[in-house]
């Protein structure tokens, strides 16, 4: 037989059968017949040696090119097949990739115990520890020993609600009105060093409106120490307005008043919506108040049993509704109390 | 303090524009309300309203902030001089003065003017009170107010004729005194307030208001004007007691400088003279027994800058003290002899000059630092901890935090159907509550969640799964002893508790395509969540039972105990309950003692050697009266298989087709494993007929 048409017929036969093989596994046994090592091809290149020399490169030639034409031919057919698995095995299970997914369920904390927790996790790497004390509150602890005694003027700052008790007529009993009693708490029951943050709620008698709550959280930051300086209240308060509202905020301290610190400060945060160019949320000043700080005033210190002269401190405190207001832009104080489910679920 | 700014270029010279003012008097401590510009007769100025701090009375003036600007500045302060003709008499021989109580009035300046005529004041002067905030009434009313707002000296005018034989007695007032206050209101007095009296009746409320008894009227011609330094304490009771603020009054209480009282009382009668054409008799009467010195305060260089972290010179310090008109004196090396002018009884202390000094070289200046803390103290404490593992349990399953008010209505009691004697009646109450709805302490979590329910459900969101962690409290002596919820007040500071309150109502999800029946939450959601906690926590040692509290539909709640020590409560909430808040679906709800509860929690023994030898396990169904509970099955087949079952697991509760009527089916799983062998086939159907005929026994039928 010429040889020529021989590699011609395994050509076409193979072309054939190639394209009517149903599985993987008919592809496998056609691959073998044809390219194995007693293939059909195979045996004609084996044979290549018994030629004649002129025959043998336009031989050789003709059967390198089927074998090649086969090997593509196989696969190209093996993706046909599989494909129209994939899709036997899709209508089968029904399988639509545009469906959506089954999520699980979802809860999550408040926002406020949230930026709390945001808030204490910039402290505790500063050698920080977290301290709470009781919401109704002694008036020894809320402003006497806050170097704020009775008929101070002061205490007009703040409108306190008092607790009705056995004794009529007696203001002891109160609601904190702020969270620096657990300062005092603190340091009354150990020796300086003390690094503490104290979360909590605190109640002042305002009448509820879109921004007032006579229920608000507040997180207050006391280190009593050696040597504490202005200077290092400066730089914690940096490292704490970077750490919530960003890496590129500056802030600003004004003098201020507060009866247990002096010197004392107002604390600025350079506008989060307009990085200090001036907007509306920030009156075209480029600040925000955030919070209150200071050293703490030496009469507290004495009044806790610390030597003013030994040791020195610095406090601050802010109010963490105001806080989650600036930094989400929430407008409505109330939100934080009505637990809408929607609130909720977004933050 | 509303201060027009032309005006107080009068007393001090400064190249600052307004807004330039501003920043200089916040950075330096004096906040700024608002700047504003304004219109007078035609011409532009501006008006500086200050937020003036209560350690400041000295700068509630025109002059006390030109002090200021002057100490900010180094511009020169310049105080009016004081000119006018006085008569050949005294002043002595037309009024008498004295004081009964020099405690609440250390001070206090008589001065006569006669031949006053009564007309409005000059625009000028009605320009600047205005700016100030004070409305113009008459020239002798309008010159004490503006000495007022000009040197912070409260002033008073009374119609001398209106004084019995001329004479002002300063005294304390009679129990039930009455006296008509300039505001037309009759107030009744009792021996704290002090008052201004002549022989026969009370004129004036000392430090806060006239009275009608003795005001400047139209047909007024002779006036005493009083200038005094009131105990500021005294007047701020008085203020307080009856709800009376004024002008004066927030000045005194606040401490005013009584070495400025005869200059203020001087520059009024220059006043009355220039524009009432009062005649001034000669001298005053003044009677300060006891003059205030100014005092003085230690200072040292090193006391600065180890408080401010700054390395600020003696020089320095000095040059800003001075720039406060405080006179320094050096001492020694690195310190300093301050004296303290009267106007700064602010300053009593080494530390309130070092925050002088600071706010004068401006906060800003101060380079920032960190405390040498290496941070190792740092962190929370276990049982913090165990808080937020129980927090990231409970949002874990799918419920959301809540905060709910501390302060709640008493009328929810009822609307919770709590009958009479409920512990959680015993509510802690607010003397001064602003409104009912805030009136009373929560002694309980349920008030606040299931309100949030109703929130929601007003809004169609019935879906509702929260918690809330918060505190309680109540009041009354020691409760009830198994009430983990109540507890004693000390010292009248009621005890509070760390609440954990878990509410679910709805169903977990929306209908899904793949979850074609909502799942509406149920009784065992509430318990699986009591028994996910206890796994969390590592407690092993717990027990539920009925309980048999009204809040629950009966049958339907749980008490929760930990070694016998009461934890909390859950179940499904009365079906009334639920009606009275408009909720349409079924609530559960739990509430637990916190702290009690992590109190148990057992971190060290978490880990259990895991079995080195195969296990086997057994299925037993069996059918019983619906009456049956599963916990007794389960601790029958505990208690007879020995020390190979390990576990006692129900996998199956079946009712319906194939069970008879009243019986279900209960399916347990078994669990056979020794620690030292492995297992024989054998061993463990011997002991499974053991285990069998005690249950047929029992009466119970295998399926």
């Amino acid at each position: 037989m010429n040889n020529l048409t021989e590699i011609e017929n395994i050509k076409k036969q193979a072309s054939d059968s190639i394209s009517s093989a149903q599985s993987l596994k008919e592809l496998e046994d056609m691959r073998v017949s044809y390219l194995g090592k007693k293939g059909k091809v195979t045996t004609v290149l084996k044979s290549l040696g018994s030629l004649y020399k002129e025959e043998r490169p336009l031989i050789g030639q003709a059967i390198n090119k089927v074998k090649s034409e086969i090997e593509l031919k196989l696969k190209s057919q093996s993706e046909i097949i599989l494909k129209e698995e994939a899709g036997k095995l899709a209508k089968k299970a029904e399988i639509d990739i545009t469906l959506p997914g089954k999520l699980s369920r979802r809860g999550g904390r408040h926002i406020l115990s949230r930026l709390i927790e945001e808030i204490i996790d910039i402290f505790i790497p500063l050698g920080y520890r977290v301290a709470e004390g009781p919401e109704v509150e002694l008036d020894y602890y809320n402003f006497t020993a806050l170097n704020t005694p009775p008929g101070h003027p002061a205490r007009s700052l703040q409108d306190t609600f008092y607790i009705e008790t056995n004794k009529k007529d007696s203001e002891q009993v109160l609601l904190r009105t702020h969270t620096s009693p657990v300062q005092i708490r603190v340091m009354k029951e150990q020796k300086p060093p003390v690094y503490i943050v104290c979360p909590g709620k605190a109640f002042r008698r305002d009448v509820v409106d879109a921004t007032h709550s006579p229920i608000f959280h507040q997180i207050e930051g006391l280190a009593v120490d050696e040597k504490i300086t202005f200077g290092d209240l400066k730089g914690t308060l940096e490292r704490f307005a970077k750490g919530i509202f960003g890496e590129d905020r500056a802030i600003r301290l004004r003098p201020h008043f507060f009866p247990f610190t002096e010197p004392s400060a107002e604390v600025d945060v350079s506008c989060i919506l307009c990085a200090g160019e001036g907007c509306r949320v920030c009156k075209y000043t480029g600040w925000l108040e955030i919070l209150g700080a200071g050293m703490v005033d030496p009469n507290v210190l004495k009044e806790v049993g610390y030597d003013p002269e030994k040791v020195s401190g610095f406090a601050f405190g802010m109010g963490v509704e105001r806080i989650a207001m600036l930094k989400y832009g929430i407008t409505d104080i109330r939100l934080f109390y009505e637990n809408d489910m929607r609130f909720l679920k977004q933050l | 303090m509303k201060v027009l700014l032309s005006w107080l270029k009068e007393y001090v010279d400064f190249n600052l524009a307004p807004d330039e003012l501003a920043e200089a008097l916040m950075l330096s401590g004096t906040a700024i309300e608002s700047l504003t510009e304004i219109a007078i007769d035609g011409s532009k100025d501006w008006v500086l309203e200050l937020e003036i701090t209560p350690n400041r009375p000295d700068c509630m003036s025109m002059i006390g902030i030109a002090r200021e600007v002057a100490a900010l500045t180094g511009g020169k302060l310049k105080v009016p001089e004081i000119k006018y003709i006085e008569s050949a008499r005294k002043a002595e021989s037309e009024a008498k003065i004295s004081i009964k109580d020099l405690e609440l009035c250390p001070r206090y300046i008589g001065m006569v003017i006669e031949d006053v005529k009564i007309d409005r004041s000059p625009q000028w002067m009605k320009n600047r009170l205005k700016a100030a905030g004070i409305r113009p009434i008459n020239n002798v009313v309008d010159v004490t107010n503006y000495v007022l707002i000009e040197t912070g000296q409260p002033l008073h005018a009374f119609d001398w004729s209106k004084l019995k034989n001329g004479t002002i007695i300063v005294r304390r007032a009679k129990n039930k005194e009455k006296i008509m206050t300039l505001d037309g209101v009759k107030r009744e007095l009792n021996d704290s307030t002090l008052v201004i009296a002549d022989e026969e009746k009370p004129v004036a409320l000392a430090g806060v208001m006239g009275s009608d008894n003795s005001e400047v009227d139209d047909s007024t011609t002779k006036i005493l004007l009083e200038s005094a330094y009131f105990n500021p304490q005294n007047i701020m009771v008085t203020s307080r007691s009856l709800g009376l603020i004024s002008e004066s009054s927030i000045r005194f209480e606040r401490g005013i400088d009584p070495a400025n009282t005869e200059f203020a009382a001087k520059r009024a009668a220059q006043l009355f003279q220039q524009l009432c054409g009062g005649k001034i008799l000669k001298g005053k009467i003044d009677v300060y027994p006891k003059p205030m010195k100014p005092w003085k305060i230690k200072l040292r260089t090193d006391r600065v800058n180890d408080i401010l972290g700054t390395k600020l010179s003696q020089q320095k310090i000095n040059s800003r003290l001075s720039a406060l008109r405080i006179n320094v004196e050096k001492t020694k090396d690195g310190e300093f002899n301050t004296t303290i002018p009267t106007f700064r009884q602010d300053l009593e202390r080494e530390i309130d000059l070092i925050e002088e000094v600071a706010r004068l070289e401006g906060y800003g200046s101060i380079p920032s630092a960190l405390p040498k803390n290496d941070g190792g103290n740092g962190g929370l404490t276990t049982s913090q901890k165990l808080q937020h593992e129980v927090e990231a349990t409970l949002t874990g399953f799918g419920l959301w935090e809540g905060i709910t008010y501390s302060l709640i209505n008493e009328q929810l009691f009822d609307k919770l159907n709590l009958p009479k004697n409920d512990f959680r009646r015993n509510a802690v109450r607010l003397k001064n509550p602003i409104s009912d709805e805030m009136a009373v302490l929560r002694t309980t979590l349920l008030p606040g969640l299931i309100s949030s329910a109703a929130h929601n459900v007003s809004r169609n969101i019935y879906n509702v799964q929260i918690y809330e962690k918060g505190r309680i409290s109540h009041q009354g002596q020691s409760l009830h002893k198994d009430c983990p919820l109540a507890r004693t007040v000390l010292d009248e500071q009621p005890e509070e508790i760390l609440s954990l309150g878990i509410l679910l109502t709805g169903s977990w999800d929306e209908k899904e395509w793949w979850n074609k029946t909502e799942e509406k939450v149920n009784l065992y959601d509430l318990k699986g969540l009591a028994e996910q906690l206890l796994r969390v926590l590592n407690i092993l040692n717990y027990k539920f039972s009925a309980s048999k509290d009204v809040i629950f539909q009966s049958g339907n709640g749980i008490d929760l105990f930990v070694n016998n020590t009461k934890i909390g409560s859950f179940g499904q909430l009365n079906p009334a309950i639920q009606e009275n808040f408009d909720l349409p679906n079924e609530v559960f709800f739990g509430e637990f003692n916190l702290p009690l509860l992590i109190s148990f929690a057992d971190e060290k023994s978490k880990f259990k050697e895991i079995p080195k030898y195969p296990s086997i396990d057994r299925d037993v169904a069996l059918l019983v009266d619906e009456s049956v509970v599963s916990e007794d099955i389960a601790d029958q087949i505990s208690k007879t298989g020995g020390n190979l079952l390990k576990n006692v697991r129900l996998f199956d509760k079946y009712t319906g087709k194939g069970i008879p009527e009243e019986k279900k089916s209960l399916a347990y799983s078994l669990n056979f494993y020794s620690e030292d062998r492995t297992l024989k086939d054998e061993e463990v159907d011997e002991t499974m007929s053991r285990i069998i005929s005690t249950l047929e026994k029992s009466g119970y039928k295998i399926r």
